[in-house]
């Protein structure tokens, strides 16, 4: 018999996307850029004009459909364009959610006024969304969500209520609300998205300071907003389905581990010398971490290509729950061979000031989008055959 | 990308592990460890009528596979027989090939083979490995040898890759049958009026047997597509073994704790997969050792990542 061999490595048209990528980073950022939030408005700036660069080269909305102005790139091509971003602080700044996830929700529930409204804005870089999930009540048990819309007849709908840890809330224009419309039935019926202007009279955002650094934690109150029936994304009451798509969309997460692999690299170059009484602990550590590195990448790559060939039981979250972990002790190996170096965060602290926000923002890795505890719970529901993924 | 394994090997999997199951999976290891002749008698015709013998590693992708699925595929029984090192030797070399680190005082099964080979970590010579007596049956290497180094004799230059990659996957399928037997078992096991699988401690630990066995699947499959398209460092030999013990560690320790007491019964599976493994996870070293020679080959070789680590000497000039 014959088959095609087997092979991990990119094919040619991935080869060229990630040199493409490269020299436009390299030619576009600065050495110092640590992504978009990290400096204030300085950095989301050069976000927005980085984002332009890649619109300008039909890069931004690679993923997306060509009847929406996408390309119709390959899972591989996605794949290599969420590793090198991720890999240079995610220079798309927080338009990569809109990009994501947003978008594509937009483009399989939206109306065709909203597909008109939102998808071109989008595609240019010029919308910036935040996602109104958690809850104080309602973290990974996001269908408790008790945000409640109340019908005022007129096909309009009033909001009161809070979301919690909504990241970049303070810098978008628009939200990706889920709220409770129904209580009749049970948690998962009752949700609908609505697609909220952060303007909008009511909506008011305070900023939680947090060890992540600015933007990335944010309260969002909603105090008798208006929302019309224009503005609901898919069915009322259906929101759950719109919220697995998504969950669906973002199943392989951000490329933690392209980060991971980038910060062993340099690393390498900070590494004891031979007379140095850690040498030999440090390079067991680093070379060990490279190894695990390199086979998270391998799961996510299982975990991508599961989406088209047979399915791994619970594959999704290990892929996650592996890269979670990786991205913590990455950032603890790098400060343990900067030292006190790594600690500081000014001109002359080495790798640009990289390893002390590195750690500071790994502390989030296994909380954000979904918790370890939940990405645990879901394995092990997937290998008794209790559940879903 | 092309992350699928050829149909051929795949079958092949298929027909050593239906085999395998026929003649008792693991019960057949326990019969062989209480007797070790029926090897000889019941197993050797087994291994011989499957085709392990015609099957060479370096001949292309194909066979390959097919090596490493069939070792896999014994693995989930801890078959008592060394595919391992018959398969990393080859058909115009040595019969078989054994890893060691300094001169042995053991080796497993060699009193089953024929034109043995050792091939020392250390120093990297081959010699002629003799077998001194009968297998001196010890829980944990319940199939050792007494032998002794002879003569240096040529080996083949893969064959060191070919040995660490297949066992591997050896492992894996041991690991594999160890993690269905927990889960299995965390249903059918109820306490406190409910399935223990239901409880978050057995869940944490479902989930780490489930990582561990993920990662030494993928960097064991990716390894073999770097031994057969020839880009195979030492580094990334090291590195799968590395995973290899340490997968085997997470896997064999939380699969007891899933078990409880009843896994440490003799006449349960794992007992007999964990004290089976021990010699392959040890031989030629373990754990610290393997991460050592890691951290030294990474400095000699650097490692293949997204954004690559050059060697040492050649970032330091």
């Amino acid at each position: 018999m014959t088959s095609q061999p087997m092979t991990f490595a990119d094919d040619e048209a991935v080869r060229d996307l990630r040199l493409q990528l490269r020299r436009m980073i390299d030619e576009h950022l600065p050495a110092a850029f640590h992504g978009a939030f990290v400096n204030g408005r300085q950095g989301q700036d050069m976000a927005d004009a980085f984002c332009r660069r890649l619109a300008e080269e039909n890069l931004l909305t690679m993923s997306w459909p060509r009847a929406f102005g996408g390309a119709d790139a390959s899972v591989w091509e996605q794949t290599a364009l969420r590793e090198e971003m991720w890999a240079h602080h995610e220079p798309r700044g927080a338009q990569y959610m809109g990009l994501n996830w947003v978008g594509p929700a937009i483009m399989r529930f939206g109306t065709p006024a909203q597909r008109e409204a939102h998808l071109a804005a989008i595609a240019n870089g010029d919308s910036t969304w935040c996602q109104g999930f958690s809850e104080p009540e309602a973290g990974s048990d996001l269908a408790s969500l008790r945000l409640r819309a109340r019908p005022t007849g007129e096909g309009e709908w009033r909001l009161d209520g809070q979301k919690i840890w909504t990241s970049y809330a303070s810098l978008a224009q628009w939200c990706f609300l889920t709220a409770r419309t129904d209580n009749s039935g049970s948690k998962h019926h009752g949700i609908t998205v609505f697609l909220v202007p952060m303007d909008r009279a009511g909506v008011t955002v305070r900023e939680i300071d947090s060890m992540l650094g600015p933007h990335h934690l944010n309260e969002v109150f909603f105090d008798d907003v208006a929302v019309a029936r224009a503005e609901i994304l898919g069915e009322l009451h259906r929101g759950w389905d719109v919220i697995r798509f998504v969950l669906a969309h973002e199943r392989i997460g951000i490329a933690r581990y392209a980060r991971s692999e980038r910060i062993l690299s340099l690393l390498a170059e900070y590494l004891p010398g031979d007379d140095d009484p850690e040498a030999d602990a440090l390079r067991a550590v680093h070379a060990r971490l490279m190894v695990k590195a390199r086979t998270a990448r391998l799961m996510n790559y299982r975990a991508i290509a599961s989406t088209t060939t047979a399915e791994v039981p619970g594959g999704v979250s290990t892929a996650r729950l592996t890269t979670t972990l990786l991205d913590q002790e990455v950032a603890a190996l790098a400060l343990e061979i900067l030292g006190e170096e790594g600690l500081y965060d000014d001109d002359l602290a080495p790798l640009e000031a990289w390893a002390e926000e590195a750690w500071r923002y790994a502390r989030s890795a296994t909380i954000a989008s979904g918790t370890s505890e939940v990405q645990r719970l879901l394995i092990a529901r997937a290998m008794t055959g209790e559940g879903a993924r | 990308m092309n992350r699928d394994w050829p149909a051929d090997a795949l079958a092949f999997e298929e027909s050593v592990a239906a085999s395998l199951r026929a003649r008792g999976g693991i019960e057949l290891t326990r019969a062989c460890e209480a007797d070790p002749s029926r090897r000889e008698s019941e197993l050797r015709p087994l291994i011989d009528s499957l085709g392990f013998a015609e099957i060479d590693f370096r001949a292309g992708e194909v066979e390959a596979a097919a090596a490493a699925l069939g070792a896999k595929a014994a693995g989930q029984v801890v078959a008592p027989w060394p595919l391992v090192a018959q398969l990393a030797g080859a058909t115009d070399g040595p019969g078989a090939v054994y890893l060691v680190d300094g001169a042995p005082r053991r080796a497993p099964h060699l009193d089953l083979v024929t034109g043995a080979v050792a091939v020392d970590l250390g120093d990297g010579s081959c010699r002629a490995l003799e077998a001194l007596g009968p297998v001196a049956r010890m829980p944990l290497d319940p199939f050792g040898t007494p032998c002794r180094v002879g003569a240096v004799v040529d080996c083949p230059a893969d064959a060191v890759a070919g040995h660490v990659v297949l066992s591997a996957f050896y492992v894996l399928g041991a690991l594999e049958t160890a993690i269905g037997l927990a889960s299995a078992y965390s249903v059918e096991r109820h306490q406190f009026g409910r399935a223990i699988s239901s409880f978050g401690a057995v869940q944490w630990r479902l989930a780490d047997l489930s990582g561990a066995r993920s990662a030494l699947a993928e960097l064991a499959a990716f390894t073999l597509s770097r031994l057969i398209d020839g880009s195979a460092t030492m580094a990334d030999l090291w590195g799968l073994r590395l995973t290899m013990i340490e997968a085997a560690e997470t896997v064999l320790a939380d699969a007891h704790q899933v078990l409880g007491a009843i896994g440490l019964c003799e006449e349960h599976d794992v007992t007999v997969i964990d004290r089976h493994l021990q010699g392959v996870l040890r031989r030629p070293f373990g754990r610290a050792a393997t991460n050592a020679a890691l951290a030294e080959r990474v400095a000699a070789e650097g490692f293949d990542l997204l954004y690559p680590v050059a060697p040492r000497a050649a970032s330091a000039a």
